[in-house]
């Protein structure tokens, strides 16, 4: 497996992303960066915000689809660009940790939710792959 | 999908297969059908066909095109007593509708103030993501009190008047919303969004009624050729989408217990009548409502930069709401099928409603005629207005298409718009085109969408909505 990859597919009207990294917390942070490129394009070095998060039930696609409607909820509505991400699984649930920091700018487009809509999570090789589709 | 045969002119069906409980059914001409043919939205057609309860068809209408669980133009009737509700049927912008306001000014009386008049909506009005500040933050108790009345709450806060209930789809409110079912997260996302346009394809645009196909209906609506209207497309924010978001996780995990399986996780669905689709209904209803109250502030705030701008007088402005309706939504109503009443859940989805003549939900004066459909199409060529009609309530349970439907992938827009000037192709085209940023106007270039004519000769050819008149753009204001 090699690093982390993101990859932009064909859709007509939203937007669907293939993400690939070799552990699921890369694939988190993978998939959250680049919502967050994708809004704001490339972090710049601001001030330090660590924001926490819980999902809970469901399987791992649910908890993967879940965590990235966090990263949405704080890229757009908290205006915090994501540089990291910590996850710890607890079978039940994963407790997240976003490593973010303020922008001042605002977002070239907005991404309604990550969806179920056909969406991948499975084993490839060492590491992980998953495709999304974002509603626009 | 290659299965797909002709039934009459303009209407498909996707033959029942497999774990299809209906056919589907598409209304489309030979070149709107190429379009989609080798997308997904046509399984998308046909995953709908499987949910529990559905009656009759899982319909497309001619501006179909692929979306997330259910396609874009889609509409399902499900049975009140065995059918199931889906969040994924009503999407994340619960509620995103139109609504055409009329005024009494002409064309050439504004034409050459364009500019100021573009400046003054776009200036007046919230555009953009998280865009706040239209009125101020919401406390706890007023944003209770906008989910429970809708536009009623708007009007009651000066945004509006009573008149303009009249003519907004369920008065502007659903009765039986529940607030409380509204996560206190979507209640944080839609506190300081009441009355903000959005982004991506939501608009508020001038157009010009350019041709008139059906005096009757249009002198009922109150238009005439050449006079300039205000058309306001845009929904329940982001409180709606984390209403469907969190509904979609808590009706994904209770259908396991109802021993629903289907072929798609987005179409998550649990019977109308258990607790989690009574909640969820409660909740689309209060984001609707929410919605409603949005578009009704957009509409006051719209015309007073009409007025300052135009530097008319209110009653020579002479606006007045036409008709706000919903695309996105899940309604109770009642329908013939099959020569008996049946009382069915109709989920529309980037679908409209179009009640034809007679039914009690028309505004009275709209009555004789028909329901207002709203068509909008492009920024660059034209929308329509078209009337519902009786073979709508015959065949499609009284729905008609909601738009052009996009044809180009953003990503293939932006490659295109990177070669050309797309404002001053607008100017070219005597359209004054306001937006947030670049990218958006590059992603609604008028190409990106499908030729609205197209999807409006559709439904008036197979008779299920008929024109009444015909738009021109002439200006723009985008998030």
């Amino acid at each position: 497996m090699s690093g982390p990859s993101v990859e932009f597919l064909d859709h007509t009207a939203d937007l669907r992303v293939r993400f690939r990294a070799p552990t699921m917390e890369k694939l988190v942070e993978t998939a959250a960066r680049a919502l967050g490129e994708y809004l704001y394009g490339p972090p710049f070095a601001g001030e330090d915000e660590e924001v926490r998060a819980v999902v809970d039930g469901g399987d791992g696609l649910a908890r993967f689809v879940a965590a990235l409607n966090e990263a949405l909820f704080i890229l757009q509505e908290r205006r915090l660009h994501i540089r990291g991400v910590f996850l710890r699984d607890d079978l039940t649930n994963w407790k997240l940790t976003f490593l973010t920091e303020r922008t001042a700018q605002s977002p070239s487009t907005e991404i309604k939710a990550a969806t179920y809509h056909e969406a991948v999570l499975r084993r490839e090789g060492e590491g992980w792959l998953a495709e999304i589709t974002f509603d626009l | 999908m290659t299965n797909i045969r002709e039934v009459a002119e303009n209407i498909y069906e996707i033959p029942r297969e497999g774990e299809m409980r209906v056919p589907g059914r598409l209304y489309l001409d030979e070149a709107l059908l190429d379009h989609v043919r080798h997308e997904a939205s046509l399984q998308q057609v046909a995953n709908v066909a499987t949910l529990p309860g559905i009656v009759g068809y899982s319909f497309a209408m001619p501006d179909i095109h692929q979306g997330y669980g259910f396609s874009i133009g889609g509409v399902a009737a499900m049975d009140a007593e065995d059918g199931v509700v889906s969040p994924g049927g009503v999407g994340y912008d619960i509620n995103c509708g139109v609504r055409l306001a009329r005024t009494s000014l002409d064309y050439p009386s504004i034409k050459d103030r364009l500019p100021e008049i573009v400046a003054s909506l776009y200036a007046m009005i919230p555009t953009g993501i998280g865009s706040h500040g239209a009125i101020p933050r919401l406390s706890r108790g007023d944003l209770q009190m906008v989910l429970a009345q809708g536009a009623g709450w708007a009007v009651k806060k000066g945004y509006g008047t009573n008149a303009d209930l009249e003519f907004t789809e369920e008065r502007g409110a659903f009765r039986d919303a529940d607030p409380e079912g509204v996560s206190k997260r979507a209640n944080e996302r839609g506190s300081d969004q009441l009355g903000t346009l959005g982004s991506g394809n939501h608009f508020v645009e001038l157009a010009v009624v350019e041709e008139i196909y059906h005096p009757e209906a249009a002198q009922a609506y109150g238009l005439f050729e050449g006079q300039v209207t205000v058309m306001i497309h845009s929904g329940s924010r982001g409180l709606g989408y984390q209403v469907c978001d969190d509904y979609l996780r808590v009706l994904g995990e209770a259908m396991r217990r109802y021993g629903i399986h289907l072929p798609d996780r987005q179409l998550a669905c649990v019977p109308l009548g258990s607790p989690e689709g009574q909640r969820y209904l409660g909740a689309m209803r209060a984001s609707a409502n929410f919605a409603w109250a949005n578009r009704q502030i957009l509409m006051a705030l719209a015309q007073r930069a009409l007025e300052r701008s135009a530097g008319v007088s209110p009653k020579q402005l002479g606006f007045g709401l036409v008709y706000d309706l919903a695309h996105n939504i899940v309604k109770f109503e009642e329908h013939e099928f099959e020569g008996e009443k049946r009382k069915v859940a109709v989920h529309r989805k980037g679908a409209t409603r179009a009640f034809g003549p007679g039914r009690h939900e028309v505004p009275e004066r709209y009555r004789a005629v028909g329901q207002p459909v709203l068509l909008p199409g492009d920024m660059g060529r034209a929308s329509y207005l078209l009337v519902g009609t009786e073979k709508a309530m015959q065949e499609t349970f009284g729905s008609s298409a909601h738009g052009a439907g996009r044809q180009m992938s953003r990503s293939q827009a932006l490659r295109e718009a990177s070669k050309r000037n797309i404002l001053a192709e607008m100017k070219e085209r005597h359209v004054e085109v306001m937006a947030a940023n670049k990218k958006t106007i590059a992603e609604e270039m008028p190409e990106a969408y499908k030729d609205v004519s197209a999807v409006a000769e559709v439904m008036h050819r197979t008779g299920i909505s008929l024109k009444v008149a015909r738009f021109r753009p002439v200006g723009v204001i985008k998030g």
